[in-house]
């Protein structure tokens, strides 16, 4: 009954991991350049939408996103709009204003699983809020939108290391509504 | 993107009792003192001596003494102090187990054998089905007379289960079982995420948060009748909710202003009062031991750390100072120290700050989080990921006895420790 201690266990995701705290928005490119929009928005616009440079990590974390949701990632701890989201924002808000008033838009904040529970529930809340304050700023209206944050609750990608990690500090966009 | 709710809520839990344990207990680290103790078995009964055996060897405090080559006595009078004496047996512990009619008679004893005394003589009449029931409560009596505390073995633990069939889909279980991992019982099904079980001071209710209408809620649900109802379901967060020590107020978390603040739910007067303002983020609160003062955690600071508000007049002070990452806090059940999860380079500890600021590390792995501690403040269950499954291990607050609990399917979370249930 008496065993060596279970709870002596490296994680070997930590070792790869630096550990970024502060909250600066890091640009991924160039911005501007016409590249094909993988991952970040696949709802019916079937080409030609210009979204800026897609990033790595959208790259990376494409595989784990339903169709018909738009996916934002975001640096540990930071709630800060990636440098080359702004222009996909901006494209789909004029994407679902075009759809009307009636339109009604589900914004979902996520984190990696480190910290605290509720902690993590704040930060999501604090990352959706962001992306929907975005949204409001390009014309969608308030009541439009609902912000729901499920924290660390509901990651997308399964493993404990920092390419799990980056795929779910995500807020998720879902269009629902006639 | 529309999911079908298949909401399951189990209110004839309490009809079924299966005896295999849903956690399995190890103990992994005891203390260098443990105390030797002698359980003979009882008369005419197995079950009840084993489980007093695991309750006290899985504390850390006691090592259990092999007595299959010895004397076998199962009455005061049996006892031979001489022959106990030379086995090198202090503390020895006897039953009997008759039975009358559909009931037991059971009575045990506790012996100082060098000092020639019987310490604790007790007799119970008990129903066939309240065996393992009693020997938590002989356990609770052994450990109060040579320890000097109140033990927990009579207690239980709420937790959250998740059983991921894949990565889209996933069901979430409230549960409660006995400390020693036996008798799960659901309280609640659900396919979307439940969070924060915190227990009522009585020990009759869980507040918890739940998903299941696709957005924040907290319920409150009998633990007995599993009846249950909503506390409140604003739009945002609603979460983190906790008892006070007395009962009458939750302390819980909305995002009615806009960003995540601290409120007071007083439950007679159904009067919701916030207690914190301004963009920071604000969460986790965690009540004094005088319900006068809540700790909460909050980044007014720049990075998260532990605060003090006092509820009289809402004044705020720091508690943490240590890292740049403490979050998670709560009293010991004498007010004295914290408890907290604190972040330190990539590692995140459970943590015990002392009432002169100084942190000690009871646990380091590299994802810790959720720590609840026993009502007699000897213990802490907290979750943490091993082999990369969520399961909970327990730690003493002096750091000197450690115990895992894994699951045995899917990932266990968010555990919350039973007050006393008397």
């Amino acid at each position: 009954m008496r065993k060596t201690s279970l709870l002596k266990i490296g994680v070997m995701g930590v070792l790869a991991l630096g550990v970024v705290a502060c909250s600066s928005t890091k640009p991924k490119g160039p911005e501007g350049a016409a590249q094909g929009a993988a991952g970040a928005y696949a709802n019916g616009t079937a080409g030609g939408a210009a979204f800026g440079e897609s990033s790595s990590v959208r790259d990376m974390c494409a595989k784990y996103n339903p169709n018909g949701s738009a996916h934002y990632y975001f640096d540990f701890d930071s709630d800060s709009i990636q440098g080359g989201d702004s222009d996909s924002l901006k494209a789909q808000a004029n994407d679902f204003i075009a759809k009307g008033s009636k339109v009604s838009i589900r914004v979902e904040g996520n984190t990696d699983e480190r910290g605290s529970k509720e902690y993590n529930i704040a930060l999501g809340w604090k990352r959706a809020k962001a992306i929907a304050s975005d949204l409001q700023m390009n014309g969608i209206a308030v009541k439009q939108i609902s912000i729901v944050s499920y924290g660390e609750e509901k990651p997308i990608a399964m493993g404990h290391d920092e390419d799990s990690w980056q795929c779910n500090r995500r807020v998720d966009i879902f269009f629902e509504g006639k | 993107m529309k999911k079908i709710l298949t909401l399951i809520i189990f209110t004839t839990f309490f009809l079924a009792t299966p005896s295999f344990a849903a956690l399995d207990l190890e103990l992994t680290q005891g203390t260098d003192n443990a105390i030797p103790i002698a359980i003979v078995p009882f008369i005419e009964q197995t079950e009840m001596p084993g489980v007093i055996v695991n309750d006290l060897q899985n504390s850390g405090r006691f090592r259990i003494l092999d007595t299959s080559n010895m004397q076998q006595p199962h009455t005061v009078t049996d006892v031979d102090y001489t022959y106990w004496n030379q086995q090198k047996v202090n503390n020895l512990v006897i039953g009997k187990v008759t039975l009358a009619g559909d009931k037991y008679n059971v009575s045990f004893q506790l012996f100082d054998v060098y000092g020639k005394a019987v310490l604790l003589d007790k007799q119970f009449v008990i129903d066939k089905k309240q065996t393992r029931q009693l020997a938590h409560h002989i356990s609770d009596l052994i450990y109060q007379q040579l320890i000097g505390e109140r033990g927990v073995f009579s207690t239980k633990i709420a937790y959250v289960l998740v059983q991921r069939s894949s990565a889209k889909s996933a069901k979430y279980s409230l549960m409660v079982a006995d400390a020693d991992g036996y008798g799960p019982k659901t309280l609640l099904l659900s396919p979307e995420p439940i969070m924060s079980p915190a227990w009522s001071p009585d020990g009759k209710n869980i507040a918890y948060v739940s998903f299941e209408n696709r957005r924040a809620a907290i319920y409150i649900q009998n633990v007995l009748t599993g009846g249950r109802k909503i506390l409140t379901q604003y739009s945002g967060i609603n979460g983190a909710p906790a008892y006070s020590p007395d009962g009458t107020k939750i302390a819980l978390v909305l995002t009615l202003t806009g960003y995540p603040k601290i409120y007071v739910y007083d439950l007679p007067s159904s009067k919701l009062n916030r207690i914190t303002d301004g963009s920071s983020l604000d969460t986790e609160p965690s009540w004094s031991i005088d319900n006068k003062s809540l700790l909460f955690t909050s980044d007014s600071g720049g990075s998260p750390q532990i605060y003090q508000v006092y509820l009289d007049d809402k004044r705020i002070k720091r508690v943490t100072y240590h890292g740049s990452y403490n979050v998670r806090a709560s009293f010991t059940s004498d007010g004295k120290n914290i408890v907290m999860l604190n972040r330190d380079g990539g590692r995140f500890n459970i943590a015990v700050q002392d009432a002169s600021g100084r942190l000690n590390i009871l646990a380091n792995e590299s994802i810790n989080k959720s720590p609840s501690i026993a009502p007699n403040g000897s213990m802490v269950v907290y979750a943490t990921i091993y082999n990369g499954r969520g399961v909970l291990s327990e730690v003493s607050t002096d750091g000197r006895v450690k115990l895992t609990l894994p699951a045995q399917e899917g990932d266990v979370q968010d555990p919350a420790w039973s007050p006393f249930l008397d």
